[in-house]
């Protein structure tokens, strides 16, 4: 059976002036691994905050499972926190770390409360250091310390905030996969706060964009990278070309003839776009053809290689065409033939396209808007 | 440039010694008129440890800075913990209220006490109250540094896993915090026993703390024996300020967990 979820109802709060979340209507449904992904500044760790009673709520309501929890103090909500940079306490050992939740609840006798401090540390393969203090720890370590301290109290919502942003890349994607298992294994609602979007795409089930304080998109991690209902959407989740293109007509079943600097093509869309107006055009850069000579056919473009960025399994191609610069990612393979300064050509796989409402300033350069710091690296 | 600099600094710094010098020399003077050196003696020592009036002066002393001591810790600690939690405005607001304590002429506070317990009579009571009212100002001030150095992040965790505010504040704020509270005390206790101003204006002839025998017998003329009062009452300042500092030093938060 797994534990409840939680529930915003136009969850708002403010600090004087600044409105740090803005009428959040937000359901997480229960047992799910859910993310909550945006750059600093949008409102998500405030959100893992109100949920966990650390602030409250200026306007609107929170539920865990059926239950309002608005005005419940954070020592009586069934939920538990593992913070950035994990506030362990500094003064005490592993052992009593993690017995903190237990002893504050007087959740049983001594001799359970050790035996369910023994089996968390367990659980985190962290059994035999009981009586270390935390700075005797790695970062790793400590972070399985913070996820005990957590999960033994057996919350209904573990609320993670940027768990994983201090660790180093390998321990990161280990970490991950950890997540993920002890997830499954304790059936409890995960919230998960990250800039990552890789950390997204491996741990959540489903993930919920934000921006300025408010959500952006709702979905599974892979159906908004593939389907982003915004440009902010598609530039944050992955890296994107968002291209200023025009609308020719809509076929009525998603699909759009659309004209952009580069020619006509046919690219999905959400219904109801309509036909003759502006809107911009994602391409993923796995959706963008590379040729190493100029190619004589149907949507090719010629273009020139700028720039070569190789990565274990991939290579980034920054490419000329037509005064845009367009991202490509082919495989690692495939790239002996290219050299910076050589002509290319260039052409969006059919069905590579994707539409999104937007102003019509796309400048045509694989970049998030101006208002958020620029994340255009990382491999989804 | 280096030379004249050193040559200032060497006459400021005789200068602020030169009275602490002369008590100390003077008291081990065999000369009573203290015109000149009359050889060297511990006499006057003797003479002030069987003192009966110097022996009450003494107790009186430490029995008020202990209270004082005791007060200023228990509202003091209390004050730096739980102001934490308080709104903005009135973190600052308490902040320079502690500051313009801590500011004020003592004789302005003093003569302010005055006015406010006529009523009461001038009793021990009062001059340890009176005293209160400034030493957990500076209490305040020396505590409050260390609060504000405390993780925030850790209170929020011990709360998040359950525990009430009390129980936050008894295992997570208050280890934290001990050593400021007992370096904070040591301090305390020396300002309440050096103390004349308060207990002048409050005690009256009734309450006679060691500093205020000391001023009443200097007006009748120095004596060797007051010399070696003072002496006496340097070297409990001396130790008290001495174990604070290591106090202080020493137990260092424990900020190495916490590290990122």
């Amino acid at each position: 059976m797994s534990t409840g979820g939680v529930r915003l109802e136009s969850a708002t709060k403010r600090y004087g002036e600044f409105t740090a979340v803005s009428e959040i209507d937000l359901q997480i449904p229960g047992g799910s691994y859910y993310c909550l992904l945006g750059p600093s500044g949008s409102g998500k760790s405030t959100i893992l905050r109100l949920i966990a009673g650390l602030e409250t709520l200026t306007a609107g309501r929170v539920l865990i499972g059926d239950a309002d929890v608005s005005t419940v103090p954070a020592n009586r909500r069934p939920v538990h926190t593992v913070f950035q940079s994990y506030a362990l306490f500094p003064r005490m050992s592993v052992f009593d770390n993690v017995a903190y939740g237990l002893r504050a609840q007087r959740a049983g006798s001594r001799g359970e409360i050790a035996a369910r401090v023994h089996g968390a540390l367990a659980q985190v393969r962290l059994a035999g250091s009981e009586d270390r203090r935390p700075a005797q720890l790695s970062g790793g370590m400590q972070q399985r310390v913070a996820l005990a301290r957590a999960l033994v109290n057996r919350p209904d919502v573990l609320l993670l905030d940027e768990p994983l942003g201090a660790l180093d890349l390998k321990l990161r994607r280990e970490m991950q996969d950890e997540l993920v298992r002890l997830q499954r294994e304790s059936e409890t609602t995960f919230v998960h706060v990250t800039h990552d979007q890789e950390e997204c795409f491996a741990c959540a089930s489903e993930v919920a964009v934000m921006r300025l304080g408010a959500i952006e998109q709702v979905g599974r991690p892979r159906d908004v990278y593939r389907h982003p209902a915004t440009e902010f959407a598609a530039a944050f989740l992955g890296s994107a070309n968002i291209l200023a293109a025009t609308i020719v007509s809509g076929r009525g079943d998603g699909v759009y003839r659309v004209r952009w600097d580069g020619g006509e093509l046919d690219a999905g869309g959400p219904p109801g776009l309509g036909g003759d107006r502006a809107a911009a055009l994602v391409i993923r850069p796995e959706e963008l053809e590379v040729a190493a000579a100029p190619v004589d056919g149907d949507g090719w473009l010629d273009g020139t290689l700028l720039d070569l960025l190789e990565a274990a399994s991939t290579v980034r191609l920054r490419i000329a065409v037509r005064g845009l610069q367009l991202l490509a990612e082919r495989s690692a393979s495939d790239v002996g033939a290219f050299a910076v300064g050589d002509s290319v050509a260039v052409r969006v796989t059919p069905g590579g396209g994707w539409l999104v409402d937007s102003a019509p300033s796309a400048t045509g350069i694989a970049q998030p808007p101006s208002d958020e710091p620029a994340r255009a690296g990382g491999r989804p | 440039m280096k030379t004249t600099v050193r040559i200032v600094a060497f006459i400021g710094f005789a200068i602020m010694i030169a009275p602490l010098i002369a008590v100390i020399v003077n008291a081990f003077n065999a000369n009573v008129l203290l015109s000149n050196w009359g050889g060297f003696t511990t006499h006057w020592f003797t003479d002030a440890v069987d003192d009966s009036g110097v022996r009450s002066a003494a107790g009186q002393s430490v029995e008020i800075a202990a209270l004082v001591t005791a007060l200023s810790a228990v509202i003091g600690t209390l004050a730096v913990a739980f102001n934490a939690y308080a709104p903005r405005w009135v973190q600052r607001l308490t902040s320079s209220l502690t500051i313009t304590r801590v500011m004020v002429p003592e004789v302005i506070m003093a003569a302010g006490l005055v006015l406010l317990m006529p009523k009461l009579g001038f009793t021990f009571g009062i001059v340890v109250l009176g005293q209160t009212v400034w030493a957990v100002a500076f209490f305040i001030a020396i505590l409050g540094a260390r609060r504000a150095g405390f993780d925030r992040r850790l209170e929020d965790a011990g709360r998040d896993l359950g525990a009430s505010a009390w129980r936050v504040l008894g295992t997570i704020v208050l280890p934290d915090l001990l050593p400021g509270i007992i370096a904070g005390a040591l301090l305390t206790f020396t300002f309440s026993f050096d103390d004349v101003v308060t207990t002048v204006f409050l005690s009256g002839a009734s309450t006679m703390t060691l500093p205020t025998t000391i001023l009443a017998r200097i007006r009748r003329g120095i004596t060797p024996e007051i010399n070696a009062v003072g002496v006496l009452v340097m070297l409990v300042t001396i130790i008290l300020l001495a174990l604070a500092t290591v106090v202080s030093g020493q137990l260092v938060p424990g900020q190495e967990g916490t590290e990122i």
